[in-house]
């Protein structure tokens, strides 16, 4: 028989660190399992888009799928406590435990797949028209941000919109809207850069992603092409973690030397304020957490732990 | 038009429904176009004025049927006799139906595992299988046309 | 089968089931493409791509555009709009030689102005412009083919669905189109007059003059245009300023035109409620083919069709303009025989990335094709506009009408070369919005 064909599927354009990370799977999977499996990749929606990933994977449309838990609210109750405004400084630390959080509780949520792993986009930073120093020079500003984002925006008492980000590059340059919260990459590979020059570095959240599996896909493989894929769970999490890192580093020089982009960081008493401010997000993801039985207090004390356990580690 | 009462009837419901969710978004739109303009942006409005767009385009399919409003090319019609004309209309009405039909039913599951994955909506963060649910009857409403059309168009051969 | 054949044989059969089982176009692509998905990847697949595509498209925000902008044409037609538009350029022009055709062109042009579709124009203006014309002895070769050419501007003069429709699809601003057709409408329309200036003066039997108008009732008649100007300039400045989305500048003009129209008691209920159902039939049809597109495409994407057809077409080393010059053809012939609109849809995923790896300015592709797509719609044997036009003329003869359509046609070509050689004139409108 020939090798076996994997098709994996993702949602944002090729050039994205969801499919940068897609392509090393594949290359590594293919590498590792010497030719036996050949994995097929569909980036940019072509087979599947961002909210329709999970059920698509679950239905066989594609035999596996990298989706984004922050976007469909209220489905992945477990596992979105990563996107929580927690102080994740690195992409690196983030995803690994994501990853470990995962393994640990094994949630009920991803039970109809075979999650495959696990990472996270790096922290979302403020990219503005003009400086953010402290949380007054956000008053009131527009900030394009959607979902936990968006909240954050309102929360600190500027006004979010949810732009779709088709139409946010013209927003900014009319003005529209003020300035962004994402996290840094987009000044490069948007060129946000260019009409964006202050940035507030306030690392407040992450998104988490996970590559899941058909599961009947999954089952049908044989043992060895199993272990390939089991062994490579946390090394591509801590890959992806890296490569977003650098690639934020690499967006940030550029930001600085072509239009000598300048960050800020919030006062350290105003910054204690924001996580007060902050706690009530993730009060609110402890009680929809409780009400679908879950530990919730026992699950973020362990993201703390694991969070300064690889933040020691020099992650 | 039909000559099917009821189904008239459901069509003139399901267009009246139609209509005010396009009045509803037209007052929604201005409204938060006025407030987004004094600094007080309609929490949501974007993803409400999709759902609503949503409602609007499904309850509209099929009393757009029923008057033949979804344009196609008839630049072939006079070139086959009338039996064949007719065979051929019976044919793609046929094919319409069990087409629409699938994207019915499928429709309804989309809602159904939206129900049961507890799925809320980006923004509002409210549960959004009702509008899947009502496009789904938007587009039964359209298989039921395309069924009186067939049945019409059956009659009309003998 | 390689994947590329069965990409093939969809569109031989999509069109064979479009042409010879005259279904729906919308529906037609949508069958189409599910098959070929389940055909490719698996009907379990394809099955759950339909439901997720059908909802995604219908709640999308940025289609929410198409009812809004339809909804304020309609209210304007209801309220009598174009009957005030027509008078005025008939009490300005009606006296000079050809005076009425003028009058129906600038008329056509104004109410483009607030009309983003140029079967709603040509209907519209059809009702007011041709018994006028008929009063005054004009040849119907002339009085027909005018209103039919006229109303072309619907698309090409901003507000369009064409423009939204490839912004949609191709993810341009929509504000950014309507302002680089902006320049190239006005040209159209300047084209067109001075076509009927030169026929008039070939043949001045065609147009007799008009009856004499006082300076003072030409100048009482602007009043009646006043509308128009005031929301065509509310929605084309509300968005070169960034004021709103597109989707708002369509919500906020239909609802101007509706309190205008109150306020001046213009709209009976019964106009009212038609304006609405006519919305939602129009935008109803329009939403299908764009879900149609958009299954067919998935299909397409899978097979690889298109990036393979543009690497082949690139792989012809064949110059730029040459390339231009058969998609042009390609729509022409092709506009000849099917509706314009559905033509565009199908088309726009195969020659629009081809016309970007050209290094064509996708602002400039989509106006021109906007112009050879509107050319479409008046062509036999198979033009929406002549067709709207002579539903309406019942007298007329169709091959009268299309023969003196073919004497508009060369005002099109004109203004396609022009856009070829000075590609600033759609690149004009872009700057302005972009500059702020
Ligand atoms: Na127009
Ligand atoms: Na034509």
């Amino acid at each position: 028989a020939g090798p076996i064909k994997l098709s994996y599927a993702n949602f944002p354009p090729a050039s994205t660190f969801p499919c940068v990370q897609m392509e090393r799977y594949k290359q590594e999977v293919e590498k590792r399992t010497k030719g036996k499996v050949i994995i097929e990749t569909y980036p940019g929606s072509t087979l599947l888009g961002a909210k329709n990933m999970f059920r698509g994977v679950i239905a066989g449309q594609a035999d596996i799928g990298c989706l984004v838990m922050s976007y469909q609210p209220g489905v992945f109750p477990l596992t979105t406590v990563a996107e929580l405004p927690v102080g994740f400084k690195s992409a690196k630390v983030a995803s690994l435990v994501l990853w470990d959080i995962f393994q640990k509780y094994q949630p009920q949520e991803f039970a109809k797949v075979k999650v495959l792993t696990m990472f996270t986009s790096a922290p979302s930073n403020l990219m503005t028209k003009s400086p953010v120093k402290g949380l007054s020079d956000l008053k009131g500003m527009t900030v394009r941000a959607s979902g936990a984002a968006g909240k954050i925006v309102e929360i600190l008492g500027g006004s979010p919109v949810a732009l779709p980000m088709s139409e946010t590059p013209e927003a900014i340059q009319k003005g529209v809207a003020k300035g962004l919260l994402t996290s840094f990459e987009v000044l490069k590979d948007l060129n946000f850069a260019a009409y964006l020059p202050y940035g507030t570095q306030t690392d407040f959240q992450v998104y988490p992603f996970a590559v899941v599996m058909n599961k009947d896909k999954w089952e049908s493989l044989p043992a060895d092409v199993k272990k390939v894929l089991e062994d490579l769970g946390r090394e591509q999490a801590l890959w992806t973690g890296k490569y977003m890192d650098e690639h934020i580093k690499e967006a940030l020089d550029y930001a600085r030397s072509k239009y000598n982009f300048q960050i800020f960081t919030l006062p350290a008493e105003e910054q204690k304020m924001v996580q007060d401010k902050l706690q009530v997000l993730i009060e609110s993801w402890k009680q929809r957490a409780k009400d679908k039985g879950l530990p919730a207090e026992q699950i973020l004390e362990d993201v703390y732990k694991l969070k300064a356990k690889y933040e020691a580690m020099g992650y | 038009m039909h000559r099917l009462k009821w189904l008239n009837s459901l069509n003139k419901v399901s267009l009246f429904l139609a209509g005010s969710v396009l009045l509803f978004m037209l007052f929604l739109t201005v409204f938060n176009t006025l407030s987004t303009f004094l600094g007080y942006p309609v929490k949501g409005a974007f993803e409400l004025l999709g759902f609503c767009g949503a409602i609007l385009s499904g309850l509209a399919l099929g009393p757009t049927q029923a008057q033949d409003g979804h344009i196609r090319v008839t630049l072939l019609d006079g070139f086959w006799g009338k039996g064949t004309g007719k065979f051929l209309q019976a044919l793609s009405l046929l094919l319409a139906l069990v087409f629409f039909a699938v994207l019915g039913i499928k429709l309804l599951e989309l809602a159904r595992s939206l129900y049961e994955f507890e799925e809320l909506s980006q923004t509002l963060n409210i549960i959004f299988y009702p509008f899947v649910l009502i496009v789904g009857v938007g587009v039964f409403l359209l298989v039921l046309n395309l069924g009186a059309q067939f049945l019409i168009c059956l009659r009309g051969k003998e | 089968m390689s994947l590329f054949s069965i990409g093939l044989w969809g569109i031989v059969l999509l069109l064979l089931v479009i042409f010879v089982l005259r279904l729906p176009v919308g529906f037609a692509m949508a069958i189409i493409g599910y098959l070929g998905f389940g055909l490719v990847v698996n009907f379990k697949a394809a099955s759950s791509m339909l439901a997720d595509e059908c909802w995604k498209v219908f709640s999308s925000y940025g289609l929410t555009v198409i009812p809004l902008f339809i909804l304020m044409g309609q209210i304007c037609f209801y309220a009598g709009v174009n009957r005030r538009l027509y008078d005025t350029a008939y009490k300005w022009l009606g006296q000079v030689k050809g005076g009425l055709v003028h009058a129906t062109i600038l008329a056509c042009a104004g109410f483009s102005a607030i009309c983003g579709s140029n079967t709603a124009t040509a209907a519209t203006m059809s009702t007011v412009a041709l018994p006028e014309m008929k009063k005054f002895n004009y040849d119907p070769l002339l009085s027909t083919a005018s209103v039919a050419v006229g109303a072309t501007l619907g698309v090409v003069i901003p507000p369009s669905v064409v423009l939204i429709i490839i912004g949609l699809q191709t993810g341009q601003s929509i504000a950014v189109l309507f302002w680089a057709s902006f320049f190239p409408g006005i040209l159209l329309t300047l084209i067109f007059m001075l076509a009927t200036f030169i026929l008039c003066w070939l043949k001045p039997e065609l147009a007799p003059c008009g009856s004499k108008v006082s300076w003072k009732e030409k100048f009482k008649s602007l009043r009646g245009s006043v509308e128009m100007v005031v929301l065509f300039a509310l929605v084309m400045t509300g968005l070169l300023a960034g004021f709103f989305t597109p989707s708002q500048a369509g919500g906020v003009g239909a609802f101007i035109a509706l309190l205008i129209a109150l306020l001046r008691k213009r709209l009976s209920w019964e106009g009212f409620k038609r304006s609405v159902e006519d919305t939602l039939k129009v935008s109803s049809m329009i939403m299908v083919i764009l879900l149609g597109a958009i299954i067919f495409g998935r299909f397409l994407a899978i097979t690889r069709l298109p990036y393979e057809l543009a690497q082949f077409v690139a792989g012809l080393k064949l110059s730029g303009g040459m390339i231009m010059f058969f998609i042009a053809l390609i729509y022409i012939l092709g506009g000849a025989v099917m509706d314009a609109l559905a033509l565009l849809i199908i088309t726009i995923p195969i020659f629009f990335p081809l016309a970007t790896s050209l290094g064509y300015s996708p602002v400039w592709f989509a106006v021109f094709i906007t112009v050879v797509t509107t050319l479409g719609a008046v062509t036999p044997p198979v033009g929406i506009n002549t067709f709207i036009v002579a539903s309406m003329a019942k007298e007329v003869p169709m091959t009268r009408i299309f023969k003196g359509i073919f004497l508009f046609i060369p005002c099109y070509l004109l203004l396609i070369l022009l856009l070829i050689w000075f590609p600033e004139l759609a690149l004009l409108g872009e700057k302005l919005v972009l500059v702020r």
